[in-house]
């Protein structure tokens, strides 16, 4: 097996016992990015160079016996919206097209601080605006198990890198499901964190309330070690938590008596019953595990998703003020500065970037403000409410992650409003600040169906407790896309 | 709630967003499925649990001002689209007249 294909613990542990360099295991990976890239369209940029470098540092500390971090000549690849020095960094969006970042966001130099190597940049749906990875404004990348398919978004290079190995791990972001729901798409392990957990510093901001970087990786060990590495306070984020973290090895070990919570309104008339199946079968893996099952309601969650989308578009109406061809970026000639504005603006931004920022103004405007953001952040109130009531009587909820199986190009490009639905299932967790992972649970036609796992604020421990357990008594995460 | 042309018009132009006339078109239709889905949420009336579930710790969070060398200022400078040396270079504010 080539070097990155092997787990983050044995290709650390093989760079510090000289077994293999940290310069080859990032050979592999960029001869296997070489090699099926140009199909899957996973990669924005690929930082060869500098990641050959990096690499050769780590085996030069190594060779004079300095001390190495937990991820020693691990390569990740990173969601291009997140700040790499000195290497373009452009949220796949014309309005950063030849933006380079002048630092790094805190997760990547904690990253690099314990050895990791990043060796590129992931496409996206613009500024993460979207669940198909489609709304890139440069390629489409295609999900490794079918290549007609999407891979899920917005991290959907991240999941397809991950998914054919390019790179045992990689980081995303997740606002709405945006780690999870490719994750699921892609057949890997995704892990949003509680809000708070990691620092959004670098982080090309979308939804200031609810963005928050998480790892994608091929285990729920990998993930775990990804999320510890870059998790905990950073004083460049005022809203990153200081809340205590927890060991690697506490995740193994028996998850005997937990209590799971099956909230009725995931499981309703008309889902998908293939992906029903999928979500009760792995229920039947947790109750051999000794684990106790109970249905539960948290009857607001219809209303997340609305109240999501009403708070994505006034932050992104907010949020996407800042570009206006001034301090960096595209920026197009005008006549006066209000010409500038609107003509760098409509030649920047793609469609749905558009779309959300005439919503979210039009959500924040006198008048219906009340009605629309207001009533969202009160609704959202609730939902949170709603959820943390529950998760004082269970330990954790356990969901489908996606209401679909990876869907056909273009199939739902047109239609925002079907594109939105996508993801109905993880939305809730983003609503209620709550942690959430999705591993593989399934395949239907030879797609991989995703499981998701929530738990309680800060308490991410435990889903990836609860996610190690059924992984370790499953086989689903070791099926891998032909390619 | 059905948005019209002009109300399209109205928002594109307090955002600073140029738009042809299909595209506001399109953003009518689209939006007026968008709004009448996220609208379901003027549904809920129940605000006795607004609140209460306030973070683990409220603290001020606040920092004392203190000047801070950025480790790139050269990088944020070069990333300025048009400039002077190190001055930002911008159209005037307001049209000629």
């Amino acid at each position: 097996m080539p070097p990155n294909e092997l787990s983050i613990d044995e290709i650390s542990a093989g760079v510090r016992q000289k077994k293999f360099s940290a310069t080859e295991v990032v050979m592999s990976s960029l001869e296997r990015i070489d090699a099926l890239d140009e199909r899957i369209g996973a990669f924005l940029t690929v930082m060869r160079d500098e990641s050959l470098a990096d690499a050769k540092r780590v085996d030069d500390r190594i060779a004079r016996g300095e001390h190495i971090g937990s991820l020693a000549g691990v390569p990740v690849a990173v969601k291009d919206n997140t700040m790499t020095r000195g290497v373009r960094t452009t949220a796949a969006s014309k309005i950063l097209e030849h933006y380079v970042a002048s630092y790094d966001a805190t997760a990547v130099k904690r990253l690099r601080d314990e050895g990791a190597i990043i060796v590129g940049k992931t496409n996206l749906d613009e500024f993460g605006m979207g669940a198909s990875t489609e709304n890139s404004a440069y390629q489409k990348t295609k999900n490794p198990w079918n290549l007609e398919r999407v891979p899920g978004g917005s991290s959907g290079g991240s999941a397809a890198a991950v998914a054919a190995r390019m790179v045992p791990a990689a980081l995303g972001s997740d606002t709405g499901g945006s780690i999870r729901q490719p994750a699921a798409l892609c057949g890997v392990v995704g892990l949003k964190p509680t809000y708070g957990r990691v620092s959004r510093y670098g982080l090309i901001a979308m939804t200031s309330s609810l963005d928050q970087i998480g790892p994608l990786a091929t285990s729920v060990r990998d993930a775990a070690a990804l999320f510890l590495a870059v998790a905990g306070k950073d004083r460049q984020d005022t809203t990153s938590a200081d809340e205590p973290l927890f060991p690697l090895s506490s995740i193994e070990g028996s998850i005997a008596g937990k209590t799971i919570g099956i909230p009725k309104e995931f499981f309703v008339d008309g889902m998908d019953e293939r992906i029903r199946k999928s979500v009760y079968d792995a229920l039947d893996v947790f109750k051999k595990l000794s684990c106790k099952v109970r249905e539960v309601s948290v009857p607001h969650t219809k209303y997340a998703l609305p109240a999501y989308y009403i708070t994505v578009t006034s932050e992104v109406s907010a949020n996407m003020a800042r570009y206006d061809g001034v301090r960096y970026g595209l920026s197009i000639e005008g006549q006066s500065l209000d010409e500038m504005y609107r003509q760098t603006r409509e030649a920047g931004f793609g469609p749905e970037v558009k779309r959300r920022i005439i919503l979210g103004a039009f959500s924040l405007s006198k008048g219906h403000a009340d009605q629309y953001y207001q009533q969202a952040q009160r609704v959202r109130d609730i939902i949170g409410h709603e959820y943390h009531e529950v998760l004082k009587e269970v330990d954790c909820l356990i969901t489908p992650t996606s209401p679909s199986v990876a869907f056909t190009l273009g199939e739902k490009f047109s239609d925002p409003l079907t594109m939105y639905l996508c993801d109905i299932f993880t939305v809730p967790a983003n609503i209620a600040n709550l942690p959430a992972i999705s591993v593989p649970c399934g395949q239907i036609d030879e797609l991989p169906v995703g499981l998701q796992v929530i738990g309680r604020p800060f308490e991410e421990q435990t889903i990836l407790q609860m996610a190690q357990a059924y992984e370790q008594a499953t086989s689903w995460h070791l099926l891998k896309p032909e390619m | 709630m059905a948005l019209t042309i002009s109300e399209i018009d109205h928002l594109a132009k307090l955002t600073r967003i140029s738009l042809t006339n299909e595209e506001k078109e399109l953003f009518r239709t689209q939006l007026d499925s968008i709004l009448e889905y996220a609208g379901h949420i003027r549904e809920v009336h129940d605000t006795t649990a607004v609140s209460s579930h306030p973070p683990k710790s409220l603290e001020d969070i606040s920092e004392s001002d203190s000047i801070v060398q950025f480790s790139d200022a050269d990088g944020l400078v070069a990333a300025v689209p048009k400039r002077n040396g190190r001055s930002i270079e911008v159209p005037p504010v307001k049209d000629a007249t």
